[in-house]
């Protein structure tokens, strides 16, 4: 018997397609339905009711093919569910937990899906779309999240459970500091879902590529549709993304969710909302855009499972249109989010990498998990990137420099120099510190810029080698106090760094 | 007003053959020559169907034009009984059906009746969004289901 059948017998209700409107279907009939549930057309196909009116139901397809009027559908009496095992890891699924094509090496394949939370076969079936936790079971960001990234850890710090937004024009480099993200958390053990938006399926392919040249897939799943596949699935895709994470959260591991890119997911969205007629708000999107999104960016924070701290970090991103910040998604998941990260096309052009604008970019909570020596050295950072900034502004009048100027002009071009990261690259923080104490206390400032370069990689990869080396200087930072006490204690014993690196050049 | 016309549909085709006619006169209303509504609806019309409408033409109140749409509004609001059976029914099971549903489930209802041998006996029945399989198919389907074993064991013996 068809799922059709079962389905039919089941609920004892039945309807028949009155119009079919690309993606939308209107049924008449199914007096029973509820909004969200998922229905099955007798042609094998999916859906998931939108709306109810006097007459019609409104149901969104979640299959490729065209339903024809007079097509009969059943109920199945239940919301969106999909299946998640620890099975998952390593794989690439659509929005409805179905292995990709090229990357299915188990079957995952959700055909019926079940009640929420039954569990059978070692596998849980999870309804997609919930209400996110309430405030009793979340707890104060107090733990660092690191982003393998320089500037970003240093400057725009983030915290575990902090959702942040990453913002900027398209092909800023977006997608190489997320990847990074995902590479630096995978390496700690860290569960992340690469929720890959109407993506190309080439850019899909690099992500998947990306997780198997280092060796991380095992702690990686990727939720990816493409701008090929049906509105509604593609709509469906971070809320799946979310759906995994919460999964893996529930079993005590922190995870990292990326949802890229959020304007995407409103922009199909709201071509859904208009062909059911909604009525359009600004920019044509519908009225409940911000609560659609908001509800979804609630399900990430830091939470209490059985007694301990698990967090669910989500990185959502923005493409901005001609750097246009003011944008009305963008704006929204400014509201929505604990701060964003900005990719500056500027900065890009002039050959930043990552182009990330530490003073357009925010973080609410990041400081707050950092410990004092951190805070106080991003405090000093930040303070000394604004001076810089002045700096370069007051050179354009062509001024004489005194020493010192000078002195801080060097010391800022070796900064940015020290910022710029290759995309495949991660530096771990505390060597990044370390890195940064030595360049602070004049250790590069009679080398060339390429040189400092070459020191400060050999450095990094005897931190990422030599595990005595890692745990001095793990241990030193946790000794420390303030940054000016590390630059002293740097200048004063050069083997911190010079005794390794340098003896390598 | 519609309800004298309205109690001689019993089955889906017979309601369409109605609106054909309703539409024919429509379009007699307005085009072609005087009198050839008239004659439309004396020549052109099943017997009854044109009996009932010269009744309540002789109504000097009553205009054809909105006599006319507001029937044909009336047909399409009719609720349709969906009935899948295992035979080809007469005129004569039709009414049969058609009254028992009148009576048993409510005025305005026509019947859209159509014939599937596969269902052995016994009828599906889909009213307002609401299925029913009282057919033997489904009965021998629940019989296998749930005594499988035994109706093996017997056909083996």
């Amino acid at each position: 018997m068809s799922d059709f059948q079962i389905y039919l017998d089941k609920t004892q209700e039945v309807g028949f397609v009155e119009q079919s409107l690309q993606t939308l279907a209107y049924v008449k009939g199914l007096p029973g339905a509820k909004t969200n549930e998922v229905v099955v057309f007798e042609t094998g196909e999916t859906g998931q009711v939108l709306s109810l009116t006097d007459e019609y139901v409104e149901v969104l397809l979640l299959s490729k093919t065209k339903v024809h009027v007079g097509t009969r559908v059943a109920r199945t009496g239940q919301q969106l569910t999909i299946a998640i095992s620890e099975d998952i890891l390593g794989k690439t699924i659509n929005s409805l937990g179905i292995p990709t094509v090229g990357s299915a090496k188990q079957d995952l394949a959700v055909k019926n899906p079940k009640l929420s939370q039954e569990k059978s076969g070692g596998r849980e079936y999870r309804y997609i779309d919930i209400t996110p936790p309430g405030i009793n079971v979340r707890k104060n960001i107090d733990k660092p999240f690191e982003s393998g990234v320089s500037i970003v850890d240093l400057v725009v710090p983030m915290g575990r459970g902090q959702r942040e937004l990453v913002i900027g024009d398209r092909k800023t480099g977006k997608t190489e500091f997320l990847l990074q993200n995902v590479l630096t958390q995978a390496q700690k053990g860290v569960i992340c879902v690469y929720g890959a938006i109407a993506k190309k399926r080439l850019d899909i392919k690099m992500i998947e590529d990306f997780f198997i040249k280092n060796n991380i897939q095992g702690n990686v799943v990727v939720v990816a549709t493409s701008s090929s596949d049906p509105s509604g699935l593609v709509f469906l895709t971070p809320y799946t993304a979310m759906t995994i994470a919460e999964y893996f959260r529930d079993r005590g591991r922190d995870t990292l969710v990326i949802l890229d890119d959020m304007t995407a997911h409103a922009k199909y969205y709201r071509e859904i909302t208009l062909l059911a007629k909604r009525f359009p708000g600004r920019s044509s999107y519908p009225g409940d855009i911000f609560y659609v999104h908001a509800r979804l960016m609630e399900r990430a924070g830091n939470f209490i499972v059985n007694k301990a701290e698990v967090s669910i970090t989500c990185l959502p991103v923005a493409e901005l249109v001609l750097s246009d910040l003011s944008g009305f998604i963008q704006t929204n998941l400014m509201a929505m989010t604990d701060g964003h990260i900005y990719f500056d096309i500027d900065l890009f052009n002039q050959g930043r990498r990552p182009p990330v604008n530490p003073f357009l970019s925010v973080t609410r909570v990041g400081r707050q998990a950092q410990t004092p020596m951190l805070r106080d050295l991003s405090r000093q950072l930040t303070s000394f990137l604004l001076h810089l900034e002045d700096l370069r502004q007051f050179m354009h009048f062509g001024a004489e420099l005194s020493e010192k100027t000078r002195r801080e002009l060097a010391l800022g071009e070796r900064l940015t120099a020290f910022f710029d990261q290759a995309p495949d690259a991660i530096v771990p923080l505390n060597i990044n510190v370390i890195l940064l104490s030595c360049l602070w206390g004049g250790f590069w400032k009679d080398v060339e810029v390429s040189q400092m370069k070459r020191d400060q990689e050999l450095i990094i990869a005897d931190y990422q080698k030599d595990a005595n080396y890692k745990t001095k200087i793990d241990n030193l930072l946790l000794n420390i106090k303030t940054f000016a006490e590390l630059v002293d204690f740097v200048k004063q014993d050069e083997s911190v760094v010079m005794g390794l690196g340098r003896k390598n050049v | 007003m519609y309800n004298e016309i309205l109690s001689h549909i019993r089955t889906k085709s017979e309601a369409w053959q109605l609106e054909d006619e309703v539409d024919l006169l429509l379009d007699h209303l307005y085009k072609g020559k005087a009198g050839e509504f008239d004659l439309a609806l004396k020549n052109d019309l099943r017997a009854w169907v044109s009996e009932q409408l010269l009744s309540a033409f002789a109504n000097p109140d009553v205009k054809k034009d909105e006599y006319l749409r507001g029937l044909k509004e009336a047909i399409a609001k009719l609720r349709e009984l969906k009935l899948t059976l295992a035979f080809e029914p007469t005129q004569n099971s039709i009414e049969k059906i058609h009254d028992w549903v009148r009576r048993n489930v409510g005025e305005n209802i026509i019947l859209d009746v159509t014939f599937n041998p596969t269902i052995f006996a016994g009828a599906i029945v889909i009213f307002e969004g609401k299925y029913r399989d009282l057919s033997l198919r489904n009965k021998f389907r629940e019989q296998f289901g749930e005594n499988r074993e035994r109706i093996f064991e017997i056909l083996g013996k």
